[in-house]
């Protein structure tokens, strides 16, 4: 229900003074480059699974830059910057590097997929502690988190509605499923797979 | 722009509405007098060295109990019960025993079989409804003895879905009917009775038998074994609110980097949430009042039934210690001399009660670092220290 809200928010800004018009496609209006932004929720689990369990939210900004300037079968690579707020396995910042494919039907409606590689950094929920050698007692030490790398794979739905309005936005659901390597020193659970499930706007640039 | 700005605009608020709550952090009250003094003991010197050397080597604290038929009696403790508020551990302290519990459960059921309640050969099937032993992989077809011995083919609860789960929801309280849920309708491991495959399973069902036919298990387990042997600073964690005066807090290395966290809440949680897999914490003194219980015949007279071990497979001879497994006890070979007794792998705390029956020795050893998610803190604790400890006894 948080979210709801503020997405109600959303569409009053966007929507203000504009009018819904049935027009001609207006992608040549736009630059290759486009801002991402999306907010979500985090879990731990394998694709589409948990999504909703817990309450740890994401939040994530991009830059998309398109590699051509087909209508239908869109190519891009992204940018994206991500914080994930998890006081169980350990709240995360992370920076990822996508190649992705986006189809986009008459009706505006779009489909994407992307693969990702990145790292993140995650610090302990808890304060930390090491030993002291010298006289055995433990001193609280900073969190620097800890780094470990990630390969992602993304997919969305989502309505480009630059395409029927003055609007620059689109608007999708993706589903982000990642896998965390590595996690614990043991054998049997070396890595974290883990998701986040966000609502994705993006903002079209125009050219200049 | 002004799209631009509004978009930023929107991400912000969005990001406001979501915080989370922060939830208060459960600590247990680690304060407890002890007066144990071992000093005079032949060996005093040699096991607090060892003790030492472990709590300086990623183990937060750790208590050892020797009990041998002349040298006598020796605790010894090294590191933190809490590290925030500074209180050393000490053997008075309670730790979360883990799977020591599967002994306290097997002890039960052959008292029950003493008592003409049970046959080892039953099926379980004669005791739970068929809702349960209908979705169980060979659920008609395993008995209680297939359970205690670990000879099911059920698979373990706690593999990757509940890990996962775990994860999302880890201070949530399962009942057993809800662990189940993790194995049913899945694949047996194997055929009854053909292998060992060490499932926590099989003792949460015979927990459930249990109740079947004599009520609440916590309640037996206090009325036969806690109560009788006297075991004062022996619990079974009810919930979460009702943890007692004395236990060590729950620490772990969560990344294996020498940084040390606070994980008593999960621990906690945990313990008191694993319904028919965990739950109880106890003293040094107490475990070895309770497994020289069983060695005496005590609790049970027929400990040969018990203590009756199948050759566990070479594979987990090689990444554990043990050796065989009996009834709800193991049997663990290190350099020769052969124990037994139960291990403990937690969260937040590791556990070792242990019991040479050729030279009446009792070794029992607990510390409040865990062990679930670290293999090399598994390893040494395990391992490594029964390695050490056996070089000062043999």
């Amino acid at each position: 229900m948080k979210l709801f809200l503020p997405l109600i928010f959303i569409l009053i800004v966007f929507s203000n003074g504009d009018r819904l018009q049935a027009q001609e496609n207006q992608t040549h209006q736009f630059s290759r480059f486009s801002l991402k932004n999306a907010m979500g929720n985090h879990a731990v689990g394998f694709p589409y699974e948990n999504a909703f369990l817990a309450f740890t939210p994401h939040v994530s900004i991009g830059l998309e830059m398109g590699l051509n300037a087909a209508k239908r079968h869109g190519l891009f690579i992204a940018s994206n910057l991500g914080f994930i707020k998890n006081e169980v396995i350990g709240n995360t910042i992370y920076t990822d590097f996508d190649l992705g494919y986006r189809y986009t039907s008459k009706p505006a409606i779009f489909m994407e997929i992307s693969l990702g590689l990145g790292v993140l950094d995650q610090f302990h929920p808890e304060d930390i502690f090491q030993r002291n050698t010298s006289d055995g007692s433990y001193e609280q030490v900073n969190d620097t988190g800890r780094f470990s790398s990630l390969v992602a794979l993304k997919t969305g739905i989502g309505y480009d509605i630059s395409m029927i309005s003055n609007l620059p936005i689109t608007i999708a659901l993706t589903h982000n499923f990642f896998i965390q390597t590595s996690y614990f020193d043991v054998k049997a659970f070396p890595i974290m797979p883990q998701s986040t499930t966000n609502i994705l706007l993006t903002y079209k640039f125009k050219r200049s | 722009m002004n799209y631009l700005s509004s978009f930023i605009l929107c991400t912000l608020l969005i990001f406001s509405f979501s915080s989370c709550t922060e939830e208060e952090e459960l600590r247990t009250d680690a304060n407890i007098d002890c007066s144990a003094d071992f000093q005079d003991h032949p060996n005093a010197n040699r096991f607090q060295s060892i003790v030492d050397d472990y709590a300086a080597d990623g183990f937060v604290g750790m208590t050892v109990l020797i009990d041998h038929p002349s040298d006598g009696l020796w605790m010894g403790s090294s590191g933190f019960a809490d590290i925030e508020d500074n209180i050393k551990m000490n053997p008075c302290h309670l730790h979360h025993v883990a799977s020591l519990y599967k002994t306290y459960i097997a002890t039960i059921v052959m008292q029950l079989v003493e008592e003409n309640k049970l046959n080892l050969d039953d099926k379980l099937s004669n005791y739970l409804a068929a809702d349960i032993t209908d979705r169980l992989p060979n659920g008609h077809l395993i008995s209680i003895k297939n359970l205690l011995q670990q000879r099911s083919g059920l698979p373990d609860i706690f593999e990757a879905e509940f890990i996962t789960d775990f994860f999302n929801t880890p201070t949530k309280q399962y009942s057993i009917q809800d662990l189940l849920e993790y194995i049913y309708d899945k694949e047996p491991l194997s055929d009854v009775d053909t292998e060992f495959k060490y499932s926590d399973a099989n003792f949460s069902l015979l927990s459930l038998v249990i109740e079947e036919i004599e009520g609440d298990f916590i309640q037996e387990l206090k009325d036969r074994i806690f109560t009788p042997l006297e075991l004062h600073d022996t619990y079974f964690l009810n919930d979460q609110s009702d943890v007692p005066t004395g236990l060590a807090d729950s620490y772990w290395e969560r990344f294996s980097d020498g940084n040390i966290e606070n994980n008593t809440d999960v621990q906690i949680a945990l313990a008191t949430g694993l319904r028919g897999s965990d739950g109880i914490v106890s003293s040094v003194d107490d475990l070895k009042t309770f497994i020289q219980a069983i060695a005496k015949g005590e609790l049970v007279s027929d400990i040969a039934a018990m203590t009756e071990f199948i050759a566990v497979p070479t594979e987990v001879q090689e990444t554990e210690v043990n050796s065989g497994y009996g009834m709800g006890l193991m049997q663990v070979q290190i350099s020769g001399e052969v124990w037994y007794g139960h291990f403990g792998n937690h969260i937040g705390s590791g556990a070792i009660m242990l019991y040479n029956a050729d030279k009446d020795i009792t070794m029992i050893a607990l510390q409040n670092t865990g062990t679930f998610f670290s293999d090399s803190v598994k390893g040494k604790f395990f391992y490594r220290l029964l390695d050490d400890l056996e070089g000062v006894l043999f």
